[in-house]
């Protein structure tokens, strides 16, 4: 089985779908980042405007 | 960034104009990935690490273009570095260095990452890691000649 493969089905068991844990999981993600991300011009997955919804609603 | 929890996927949209960077580029060029770069980062994400992320819209905000993409979320936690240079090196990455940064290299698709930093790699309850927003480029003509020499070093 390929790497592909095997991380395909690995992420389908992984699924997240509590909003509250993915709201602690983001925030454990985005201390992990370095401090100066030369990415930060795109959203990636840091909330934008510290921002986060579990129901796709603008906060701002 | 929102969470839709029926999907259990996240909605991402890129800041106005901004579609991330690039892994490496020529010096008269910019360092800024296109909009068509953007959705081939994804593309490749798909491929290469067997990721679902769907392109969803283009917006139009004050004459400036941002995209819609909607990824699945995935569960764990930030894996180490050593993990993550043992999961590329294992899979055939070849290690290199751009810019100070650290970068990997696919020999045999032609295809370069970066921004592989913690923050980026979900670690899951089996030990594989998901990456989740690496920057992804495939490389031919001196780019590739020029990264194809940074591993050799």
């Amino acid at each position: 089985m390929n790497q592909m493969t095997q991380l395909r089905e690995s992420r389908a068991r992984h699924l997240l779908k509590d909003a509250e844990a993915a709201a602690k999981q983001l925030r454990v993600f985005k201390a992990a980042q370095p401090i100066t991300s030369k990415n930060s011009a795109s959203s990636g997955n840091t909330p934008m405007n510290g921002g986060f919804s579990s129901r796709a609603r603008r906060k701002h | 960034m929102w969470f839709l929890p029926e999907s259990a996927s996240f909605l991402k949209v890129t800041w106005p104009e901004l579609f991330g960077l690039l892994v490496v580029h020529r010096p008269d060029e910019e360092e800024r990935a296109s909009p068509i770069a953007y959705l081939e980062r994804w593309r490749w994400h798909n491929e290469l690490f067997g990721d679902g992320v769907c392109f969803l819209a283009v917006l139009e905000q004050a004459g400036k273009l941002r995209m819609v993409i909607r990824q699945p979320a995935i569960a764990g936690v930030p894996a180490t570095v050593g993990q993550i240079e043992e999961f590329f090196t294992r899979n055939g990455w070849r290690r290199f260095m751009v810019n100070g940064d650290v970068a990997f290299f696919d020999p045999v698709r032609r295809v370069a990452i970066s921004d592989t930093h913690r923050g980026n790699l979900i670690l899951m309850d089996d030990g594989l890691l998901a990456p989740i927003d690496l920057r992804v480029q495939p490389l031919s003509g001196a780019l590739l000649d020029a990264v194809v020499r940074m591993c050799d070093v």
